[in-house]
């Protein structure tokens, strides 16, 4: 009876990615509060009959049954709990919330548990699309996930002579991984400057909560500046580009657009 | 990683057995039951699984209009000037011979090659979305259906297209989406069947 017990468990989860496997398998990397970043199979999941077809639709939160296997566990049953709404009706919005669940993936190994990120992952594909902009979300959700896994960045101080950082531009070291104050920068070869108005807003970002953070209106050449300061930072953190930030990056060229 | 370990198994055998494993769908378990099957079978069947392999890569195109493979370029689907003039939109080129085999539609097709998912890297100039613009504009159908998944990526697909194209003046619909025939109500998960009340018909 334990046995069996253990054989079976069940997590709260939400869909990181899939690909399709066989004849109507797919294979879907989960993230759960309780066992972090897993992989299972879902048998039969792409037959328009399958009932855990919409549990394993990206970005869903769902609940799952799974027994375990010999490379992968096995979805037994799934129930969808809910799922970010209208990211069809917005091709940036979509980008936005791959974006989220891309980071998410990368920052988190497989066998470690993250229940901060589960919840902050959560929260914030819940509020995509409820406010007027989704950039600020986005950018808060940046600054948060990377503090929850241990790449939080101080705002305040210079991260090589460890003094407050003046009213004047810094500079975010990536090699340094902190922000640096302009005698310390030249220590740093791939320092980027930073406007004040951009470092007050990311300050905001790593001191507000979701709702504040998500109501301040800002410039769209400082909402630009941190989105490339972000990017910078999350690609030095883990060494390679976002993809999905890659394909925003087309969907504005094309369609000219910061919202399409 | 293979499974079948150079030096226990024959070189050739290891090389076929790593060139199956590449294909979609067959893990390496797979690949040496298939690998085996070819080296007990015949020659002549070898050589005609080799030849149909080849003659795929040689003799099949990408139709210059619509994008399905075909043997002939434009594809025997478009160049048939009984078929009507609408147009249906799908993901890949198995979707084209599943909707041909319903007999519902005597339109035409148009394959996009995908459909946009920016976490897989998709991007709408990876697939064949200008070409569906200039061919409408130049076709003037009187119906563009927008048949990709039923899925985020088929959605979001179908919501870029429908934008671009009202402003030609086409008319754009997607298939109806609801419960499967033969199938239970109670079994139904609740996203299917929201949508099959949302779409439901006067009777």
């Amino acid at each position: 009876m334990t046995a069996e017990r253990d054989r079976n468990y069940r997590v709260e989860a939400i869909v990181l990615g899939r690909r399709d496997f066989g004849e109507t398998d797919r294979i879907v990397t989960l993230f759960s509060r309780e066992s972090g970043k897993i992989s299972v199979i879902a048998k039969g999941a792409r037959k328009p009959t399958a009932r855990s077809g919409p549990a394993t639709e990206y970005f869903a939160r769902s609940r799952f049954m799974l027994a375990r296997g010999r490379d992968l566990d096995v979805v037994t049953s799934a129930e969808l709990l809910d799922r970010p709404t209208n990211l069809e009706s917005s091709l940036a919005r979509l980008a936005h919330a791959s974006h989220m669940v891309e980071l998410t993936g990368k920052l988190v190994q497989e066998g470690e548990v993250y229940p901060a990120v589960y919840d902050l992952l959560h929260l914030s594909l819940r509020h995509l699309g409820v406010a007027e902009d989704d950039l600020p979300l986005v950018r808060w959700f940046e600054v948060n996930v990377l503090t929850a896994v241990g790449y939080q960045l101080d705002f305040w101080s210079c991260a090589g002579c460890q003094r407050e950082l003046g009213a004047e531009p810094n500079f975010l070291g990536l090699r340094t991984g902190g922000m640096l104050c302009p005698g310390c920068r030249t220590g740093d070869g791939q320092a980027m400057q930073i406007s004040v108005n951009a470092q007050k807003y990311l300050r905001l970002l790593s001191r507000e909560g979701i709702r504040s953070a998500s109501s301040v209106r800002i410039s769209p050449a400082v909402a630009s500046e941190v989105e490339r300061v972000m990017a910078a930072y999350t690609s030095s953190v883990l060494e390679r580009d976002l993809t999905s930030l890659r394909v925003l990056r087309e969907i504005r060229e094309q369609t000219g657009s910061y919202s399409v | 990683m293979s499974s079948a370990r150079p030096g226990v198994t024959a070189r050739p055998v290891a090389n076929l057995v790593e060139e199956l494993s590449k294909l979609p769908g067959i893990g390496p378990k797979t690949a040496t039951r298939l690998a085996y099957h070819i080296l007990r079978d015949s020659r002549q069947n070898a050589a005609q699984l080799a030849e149909a392999i080849l003659d795929v890569k040689d003799r099949i195109v990408l139709c210059s209009v619509c994008f399905n493979f075909s043997e002939q370029n434009p594809c025997p689907v478009c160049s048939d000037p009984t078929r009507e003039a609408a147009i249906c939109v799908v993901e890949e080129p198995l979707d084209v011979q599943a909707l041909d085999r319903t007999g519902q539609f005597r339109g035409r097709y148009h394959v996009l090659h995908g459909a946009i998912s920016p976490i897989d890297g998709i991007g709408p100039g990876r697939l064949k979305i200008a070409e569906l613009i200039e061919r409408v504009k130049e076709e003037k159908p009187n119906e563009v259906i927008l048949a990709t998944n039923l899925d985020i990526p088929g959605d979001a697909t179908a919501t870029y297209l429908h934008r671009l194209l009202v402003p030609l003046g086409v008319t754009v619909s997607r298939p109806a989406t609801g419960l499967p025939a033969g199938g239970d109500l109670e079994y139904a998960d609740e996203v299917t069947l929201g949508r099959a009340l949302s779409g439901r018909r006067v009777l």
